[in-house]
């Protein structure tokens, strides 16, 4: 690459224009050797020009050298423009001054000379240029014949007017190539990022690939690798190895939102998608998706809502708008994989649609998309979904997030801070490289102040601030809930379920495991509900939580660890999800899933004895809070039993203020004082 | 000589007796002449006292001018143009309560004076009642309601008490009992202006600079252009107000926010230079060179000219959000959070808004 940049520096200054110059021997007498080199460079460079469009990249070089010896060739000049153009060159707009000498020296060089040119001040966003050039090549061509590369032409000039928009007014970012611990003059794409940004899985087409080998493009085959984000910075990036990668094509597809399940694209059945679960620190073999996920057809991306329950997916399988498009799949009770159902033309359009990221508030959509307004190959859009389950019309995310090249495989962290994707930019390593989109909001006008002496009879003079209007901070309201449960008596990490209920609808929301040799759980929880967390595993006491999360609070992690008693004579845990009447001894309606959960333990170990204790704060008399809190357990019992549970395992206690876990001195401490507790008297 | 000692105390006190620092316009005379004869009975006594004071106090010998007046006042008690006219001493002499005293007693021997009335407005709005002082003009409107100077005062105080629509109607009333009312023009000019009626408060301005071309009247004029849109007219009057007064900096850095909304970022630093030049102290020309020094994206000397304002005003909340503006541009989040922060704890609103994405 160095070289070509080189090469490049040498020879743009001698494009003056000249006549156009055969390479035939007769033009050349007096250096017939070099002459002969030229030659030879120019077969070199026709060996990859004659392949696929994905090789031509590599003739450069050849290509170049020869245009040294004669600078004045047009097809010469023309082959080394298309060559700047084609996919993943990081240098597509060094083919404009190549494509103006060809045609200067020879305006019949190829029939598609406007086309490339329009395509070069496309891509450098010269668009009125462009306009005109796609102008000129368009009535070129046979109607009935070319009506594709008619369509392809008048898109691309629509792309252009949408690209001038775009830039009238860029979007506040900052974009970030994150480095050569990633990036590397290979190609790097499909990032995903997990919810608190610490983890970086991408897909890349370098020499350390599983096998070693190169695919039928030259190119090695894919494999997925990792970086960790350790004290600011990403540290070397490295090969995942197997059983996530084999020595075929192995590309990320997503991550579910806690981290435990990497699905991976694979060169399988047209293309397929599979997952890999996380085992402590490894991760499975890759299993096919099952259920009505994957098809015959083309599967290239998915994205796990945090429901656990909802995939968006990429598919080019029949039914769909044109290409690729975006589906939606529900998981069934019987925990398999439903019919995909397409989102629609509000999402989908006749081109293409790849790289769906579905963001932990479970209602925004991140995709890229070739049409919609985008300027120019894929641009990232995002769509909101609202109450009723309907899209809205998908947002360009702005330049200069997208650019008219190709801006893809976009993955937004949990705080919606942040983004990460793939981009051809001049300031990369090479090729397709990742990049993180730092999001500003919207512009913060500085603020100027001016006075003026108003009154003519007051010296003091009469201030006045003047001030812009204020923006509307997207704030993504969002809480990551993250811990590692352990055993209370050995502390060794733990397996356990964790329940998500919304206390309010007394409901149970989600599901989460553990990680099994970890113990590690990692949670997003969307603020506005009051959320019970139940921790279970098998012959250890639950473990349960509440959470109030008001709808004003922004963006948080909270660190959670759970130590879970053993089911041993003398445990006691207390019961969080619990609620009574204030002031009473009557249960609240979202105590029941709490109680459930109670029954459930009890009816799992029909040994089980335990008493059921009430505590209260320090406010009011001993006697009264001796009664209320006696009261408050008999309540408690009185539902166990009216719910099959035998008298004789259940006893009750009330203990009013006596025990405090916590002071009384404060509203927090109190409230933590008026507690429901059991402890297991028999087993 | 008779006639013409007494022509000349009427000139006298008709221009100086109110007379204030240059402008504004100086207030009509409170103080009454007397006719009378040379004679030496009490009465005569008591006038030729009371002229001789008006000849002190045109001298500028105002403890003196008191004397002559405590004279008059002695021999003849309820001499009520005496009263007014030691008042008036008084209040040049900043004895205003003393001052306030006579002007009473003298509303009391006339409840017509309305000079007397006017008299205890400036003593009030000199001790800060602006309450008093207003009650005190209208009672000098009501006793002559062709007092301009009462209704300018009063209508000043109205727009201090940011009473705009009572304070335009007063100054019409100046107006209209004086209709080269230059500082009357200007200031219904700036209750336009805070009404937000520019094309009114650039009507009125120009009325006033046609009357008596003020420094103050131009920028004005200037600001309430820039706020019409006109900007290139706006400019155009801050240069005359620098052209008469070079020291302005106020105008200075009027013309430089006007050539920021122009998006001439180099003239705006510019003029905000010359308004530093001006007055070194001038934190808004600082802050405001930054807001154009960062639109240039020069953020380390915008970052330099914010400190510099907040040296000079630690209260300026518009600094802090400004260097915190800055400082985000230059990915030091951190710095532009802690900043943000205590611009919002100064009073500044958005600044609320933008700390609470910080972590």
């Amino acid at each position: 690459m160095k070289k070509v940049l080189l090469l490049i520096s040498l020879f743009t200054a001698q494009l003056v224009w000249a006549q156009n110059v055969d390479f035939e021997k007769k033009n050349f007498k007096d250096n017939v050797k070099g002459f002969k080199k030229a030659m030879d460079s120019i077969a070199a460079g026709d060996e990859f020009f004659n392949r696929p469009a994905e090789w031509h990249y590599h003739a450069l070089p050849f290509y170049l050298s020869a245009n040294a010896f004669n600078p004045n060739n047009a097809t010469l000049n023309y082959k080394i423009g298309e060559c700047y153009l084609t996919p993943f060159s990081p240098f597509k707009t060094m083919a404009i001054p190549y494509l103006e000498k060809a045609y200067k020296l020879n305006p019949n060089v190829s029939p598609d000379i406007h086309y490339l040119l329009g395509r070069a001040y496309h891509l450098n966003m010269e668009w009125v240029k462009a306009i005109q050039e796609y102008d000129q090549y368009g009535p070129t061509l046979d109607p009935k014949k070319q009506a594709d590369k008619i369509a392809d032409t008048k898109k691309k000039i629509q792309e252009c007017k949408y690209g001038m928009e775009l830039v009238k007014n860029p979007v506040r970012v900052f974009i970030d190539n994150v480095g050569p611990s990633i990036n590397t003059e290979y190609r790097e794409y499909g990032p995903i990022i997990s919810a608190d940004e610490s983890e970086m899985i991408f897909t890349s087409r370098r020499p350390n690939t599983t096998g070693g080998k190169q695919a039928d493009d030259g190119l090695y085959f894919e494999d997925l690798y990792i970086s960790l984000f350790r004290n600011g910075k990403w540290l070397p990036a490295t090969n995942m190895g197997e059983p996530v990668n084999t020595a075929d094509h192995d590309a990320t597809a997503g991550l579910s939102p806690d981290g435990q399940i990497l699905y991976i694209y694979r060169d399988e059945n047209g293309g397929d998608i599979y997952q890999s679960f996380l085992e402590g620190e490894e991760w499975s073999k890759p299993k096919e998706m099952g259920g009505k996920i994957n098809s015959k057809y083309h599967e290239s991306s998915v994205s796990l809502a945090p429901d656990n329950k909802t995939l968006y997916l990429v598919s080019d399988r029949p039914g769909g708008y044109g290409d690729r498009d975006i589906y939606k799949v529900v998981l069934s009770d019987k925990a398999k994989w439903g019919e995909p159902v397409n989102l629609g033309p509000i999402i989908n359009t006749q081109y293409g649609e790849e790289g769906v990221d579905i963001q932990a508030d479970g209602k925004t959509l991140y995709f890229s998309s070739q049409g919609h307004n985008s300027m120019g190959g894929f641009d990232v859009f995002k769509s909101s979904m609202d109450s009723t389950g309907k899209w809205s019309e998908p947002e360009n995310l702005g330049y200069p997030v997208n650019t008219p090249g190709d801006d893809v495989f976009f993955s937004i962290s949990a705080s919606g801070k942040h983004g990460y994707y793939a981009s051809v930019r001049k300031e990369g390593y090479g090729e397709t490289d990742i990049y993180k989109v730092t999001f500003l909001g919207p512009e913060k006008p500085v603020a100027l102040s001016n006075e003026d002496d108003l009154l003519a009879g007051n010296a003091g003079g009469v201030s006045d601030v003047m001030m812009t209007s204020a923006v509307a901070v997207n704030k993504t309201r969002m809480t990551l809930l993250k811990g590692v449960i352990t055993d209370s008596v050995t502390h060794l990490p733990l397996e356990a379920s964790i329940e998500l209920v919304d206390n309010k609808k007394n409901t149970v929301i989600a599901d989460f495991t553990s990680n099994s040799k970890t113990g590690k759980y990692l949670i997003s929880l969307p603020s506005g509900t009051n959320y019970g967390i139940a921790v279970k595993a098998k012959d250890y006491l639950f473990y349960s939580e509440n959470f109030n999360i008001p709808d004003t609070a922004t963006y948080q992690v909270v660190e959670k660890n759970v130590a879970l008693q053993p089911l041993n004579i003398g445990s006691r845990i207390v019961l969080k999800n619990i609620f009574f009447d204030f002031d009473k001894a009557t249960l609240r309606p979202e105590s029941t899933t709490e109680l459930d959960r109670l029954i459930n333990l009890l009816t799992t170990y029909a040994n089980l004895k335990i008493e059921i204790s009430g505590y209260t704060d320090n406010k009011g008399s001993q006697a009264y809070n001796q009664k209320l809190s006696e009261s408050r357990s008999k309540s408690v019992v009185d539902y166990l039993i009216a719910h099959g549970i035998a008298s004789a395992r259940l006893t009750y206690k009330g203990y009013g203020m006596e025990n405090p876990i916590a002071t009384n001195e404060t509203d927090e401490g109190r409230q933590l004082n008026r507690r429901t507790e059991f402890k297991i008297t028999g087993k | 000589m008779k006639i013409k000692l007494l022509v000349s105390i009427s000139l006298l006190t008709a221009g100086g007796l109110f007379a204030q620092n240059a402008t504004p316009t100086p207030p009509p005379a409170g103080a009454d002449t007397v006719k009378t004869n040379i004679a030496s009975t009490p009465e005569q006594k008591a006038q030729l006292s009371y002229n001789k004071g008006i000849e002190d106090f045109t001298k500028g010998d105002f403890k003196a001018a008191v004397t002559d007046f405590d004279t008059a006042i002695a021999i003849k008690p309820t001499f009520e143009e005496a009263f007014l006219n030691r008042g008036n001493t008084k209040l040049k002499l900043k004895d205003y309560n003393n001052a306030i005293a006579d002007y009473t007693k003298a509303t009391e021997l006339k409840p017509t004076d309305d000079k007397a009335f006017y008299g205890i407005g400036q003593c009030q709005s000199a001790l800060g009642a602006s309450d008093k002082a207003s009650d005190a003009y209208t009672k000098a409107i009501a006793a002559n309601p062709k007092n301009a100077d009462a209704y300018y005062y009063r209508g000043e105080i109205r727009f201090l008490a940011k009473n705009y629509a009572d304070a335009k109607e007063d100054f019409t009333q100046a107006i209209a009992s004086k209709p080269n009312y230059a500082e009357a023009y200007n200031d219904r000019g700036s209750c336009k202006m805070e009404l937000k009626d520019y094309k009114g408060a650039i009507d009125d301005y120009q009325a006033s600079i046609k009357a008596n071309k003020l420094a103050t009247t131009f920028d004005n004029l200037g600001s309430a252009q820039r706020k019409a849109g006109q900007l290139d007219a706006a400019i155009d009057s801050y240069s005359q107000a620098v052209a008469i007064k070079p020291d302005f900096a106020i105008a200075y850095n009027n013309r430089g926010t006007a050539k920021f909304d122009k998006a001439d970022y180099s003239g705006a630093i510019y003029d905000f230079g010359k308004a530093i030049d001006a007055n070194a102290s001038y934190a808004y020309a600082y802050n405001n060179r930054a807001s154009a020094e960062f639109k240039m994206k020069d953020y380390d000397k915008a970052i330099a000219d914010c400190n510099k304002a907040i040296q000079l005003d630690p209260n300026y909340g518009y600094a802090y959000l400004n260097r915190g503006i800055t400082e985000e541009m230059m990915r030091k989040q951190d710095d532009a959070c802690s900043d943000w922060k205590k611009a919002a704890s100064l009073g500044v609103p958005v600044a609320k808004d933008y700390s609470q994405d910080c972590q």
